[in-house]
């Protein structure tokens, strides 16, 4: 693992792919304390972090897009397969090299709030939760984007269906408040994830009929529930896509001022199961 | 140049078995790539896997090395299963893919040594070991420059010199040579013969000379079928039918009739005209007894009826037409299973014949993966 770390490592830094992600960071938190605490006078730099959120919605796919899909374009995928190191320890050290680049912005970070402790009070706990909460956003987005680069074989491929991914993500919480509350509204967007969940199933086996059973079945679930009891779906659909929603836990940092531990749970679990489906899918190409 | 360095000491020349492939046998869809393989990789020996495109070589090899699953089959590696004591078994084999798998915004330099420490070499050796295999494959010079700016020669020495980092006993190299040039295949061929004196080496190649050159032992794999497993001698043996000779004689077609007839030890021969402008050329071919060898007999006996000898020889069919005839028998054989015909899936399969199919010379059409042996396009930058 070391040696894949300290490879990737040392690629991120010699060319572009790790200082993009950098500069666009930080210039994203720059623009916004600088509105928020220079301008307004805010005290704490965390009210700014929302909003930087936006720009990791490209700089994570610029990160992570070349991680697996240029090994198979170059192949030197071959190479990794032949060496004497596990699948695990392959995608463990590509992604902890990922997590260090991140660091780097996040460590500037944390200087602003000691910056700012020295012209006036600064609540300096809360700024650090909050920078921390950031980075494991951070974590579990690099575990998915990871997870596109190690489907295809095309850095742009890799980073157009991450930043698409990541999209819908960020934008689930606007489209949760499209949707009505009524059980038929929920009962619908149900189906519609059901669709998808098939859909999903159906690009990583490629079998027809395994997809289609998975989604008839979700669909026979989802319809017997709604004949019973319709009034369990109000607002079904918002508490769903609530839940899988990853950019609005970090509000609770900010402007509820706890450290959610929820969130932290679910970065971390986000961050380790694709790390695992990168894995099984690396895996997986030996067998094609 | 040939460097004796302390982490060969090890080595053994014994014959253990290093590799033993059984039943190994991949299949995309319905297409068999390899079929039921069976074979043992001794120690110390330098073996040829040889085979027209697209027969199944890399396939296999990238099975033997890990990089690729079997639809089914084993392959122990010193006795550790490739997959199921996958650490343990990679230890002892270096790899060279058919494309060098170098990242190229790296120097030979920084790749060698994050090859080193990926293999478990140990931190205080992975610098001595990263000098002693590039002052082998002679990268010494180039080792701070960016692979991206090497030539296809040196890339290749770059994966060489790969597969030998952390000393395995084994090294697996396929199409080592291919798109060098003339130069470059002696030095590689030359490095290759070197590194078969302390290793195993399995070569994998589509051209015979530089088997013939370099392998004690040769394996010919075609669609997949295991079809000779010897040493190129036993092959050129088994394969050589009858106790033949070609003469081409200058003389009278009555007499040079008469003289064979009355000469012990023939079977049968045949007298036609050669292809020569001059009149009374004839290209004769004689089935001799097995065993018996008249040529000194022969020339002296048309010596003295005044026939010019313009050519004796053997008829010893050469390599090209062994591996022809073994690979054509072994593709009618195939052909004749409804099963080849090919599935969709089988990209890998596919890719490789396609990369290969502008290198292909006009061909009577009968064997279309067959590339002429010896007029591979050698390009270089």
């Amino acid at each position: 693992m070391d040696a894949v770390y300290r490879k990737e490592l040392r690629s991120y830094f010699s060319n572009m792919s790790g200082y993009i992600p950098i500069a666009l960071i930080l210039m994203m938190t720059g623009i916004f304390v600088k509105l928020y605490s220079l301008n307004y006078g805010y005290p704490q730099m965390e009210v700014a972090l929302p909003n930087v959120t936006l720009v990791l919605l490209f700089a994570i796919p610029i990160l992570a897009m070349r991680s697996f899909a240029e090994e198979r374009r170059q192949k030197t995928d071959i190479l990794l397969y032949s060496l004497p190191v596990t699948t695990g320890q392959i995608v463990a050290g590509k992604y902890f090299a990922m997590m260090t680049v991140l660091a780097v912005p996040c460590g500037i970070m944390l200087l602003i709030p000691f910056l700012m402790s020295m012209y006036g009070k600064v609540n300096l706990l809360m700024s650090i939760c909050a920078v921390v909460a950031f980075y494991l956003l951070c974590a579990a987005m690099t575990a998915i984007c990871m997870f596109m680069s190690s489907l295809t074989e095309s850095q742009i491929i890799a980073a157009v269906i991450s930043f698409i991914t990541l999209l819908c993500l960020y934008a689930s919480s606007m489209i949760s408040e499209a949707i009505p509350t009524t059980p038929v509204a929920s009962f619908i967007s149900v189906t519609v994830m059901i669709c998808l969940v098939g859909l999903i199933v159906y690009v990583f086996t490629k079998n027809y009929w395994i997809a289609f059973g998975v989604a008839v079945a979700g669909e026979i679930v989802a319809l017997a529930f709604y004949l019973k009891d319709n009034t369990l779906y109000t607002g079904l659909a918002q508490k769903i896509i609530s839940a899988i929603s990853i950019f609005t836990r970090i509000d609770a940092f900010v402007t509820d001022q706890l450290f959610d531990m929820t969130a932290v749970v679910y970065y971390i679990s986000i961050a380790f199961a694709f790390c695992f489906l990168t894995a099984q899918v690396v895996d997986k190409r030996r067998y094609n | 140049m040939i460097k004796c360095y302390i982490l060969y000491i090890k080595q053994s020349k014994e014959d253990a078995i290093l590799i033993e492939v059984r039943n190994l046998t991949k299949k995309y869809g319905d297409h068999t790539v390899v079929n039921h393989l069976n074979f043992t990789i001794e120690s110390g020996k330098v073996y040829g896997f040889l085979g027209p495109n697209g027969a199944g070589k890399s396939t296999t090899m990238n099975m033997i090395t890990g990089c690729l699953a079997p639809t089914e089959g084993q392959v122990l590696i010193d006795g550790h299963d490739i997959y199921d004591e996958a650490v343990e078994a990679k230890k002892s084999v270096g790899y060279l893919p058919e494309i060098p798998p170098v990242y190229p915004d790296m120097t030979p330099y920084e790749y060698l040594r994050f090859v080193a420490k990926a293999k478990g070499v140990k931190a205080s050796e992975i610098t001595e070991s990263v000098f002693s295999v590039m002052e082998e494959t002679g990268l010494t010079e180039m080792r701070n420059r960016l692979i991206k700016n090497l030539s296809k020669g040196y890339r290749q020495r770059v994966g060489i010199a790969q597969a030998m980092l952390g000393n395995p006993s084994l090294i697996i190299l396929d199409e080592p040579t291919v798109g060098l040039d003339p130069r470059q295949i002696t030095e590689i061929r030359e490095l290759i013969a070197r590194l078969g004196q302390t290793r195993t080496i399995i070569l994998s190649s589509h051209i015979l000379a530089e088997v013939s050159a370099v392998c004690d032992h040769v394996m010919i794999i075609n669609n997949g079928n295991l079809v000779a497993s010897d040493t190129l001698e036993n092959i050129r043996r088994d394969n050589t039918p009858d106790n033949r000779l070609l003469m081409t004689v200058r003389g009278n077609l009555e007499g040079i009739k008469t003289l064979l007839s009355g000469m012990d030890g023939i079977r049968d021969f045949s007298v036609c005209r050669s292809d020569e402008k001059e009149d009374n050329v004839y290209d004769i071919s004689i089935e001799l007894e097995p065993d018996t060898d008249l040529s000194e007999k022969l020339f002296f006996a048309f010596a003295n009826a005044k026939y010019a000898v313009r050519r004796l020889a053997k008829d010893e069919p050469s390599l090209e037409e062994i591996f022809l005839s073994l690979t054509e028998s072994a593709q009618d054989d195939d052909d004749a299973v409804p099963e080849s015909d090919g599935g969709d899936e089988d990209d890998g399969y596919d890719e490789e014949q396609a990369d290969k199919s502008d290198e292909k010379e006009p061909d009577d059409g009968k064997n279309d993966d067959y590339v002429p042996l010896f007029s591979k396009k050698e390009d270089d930058d």
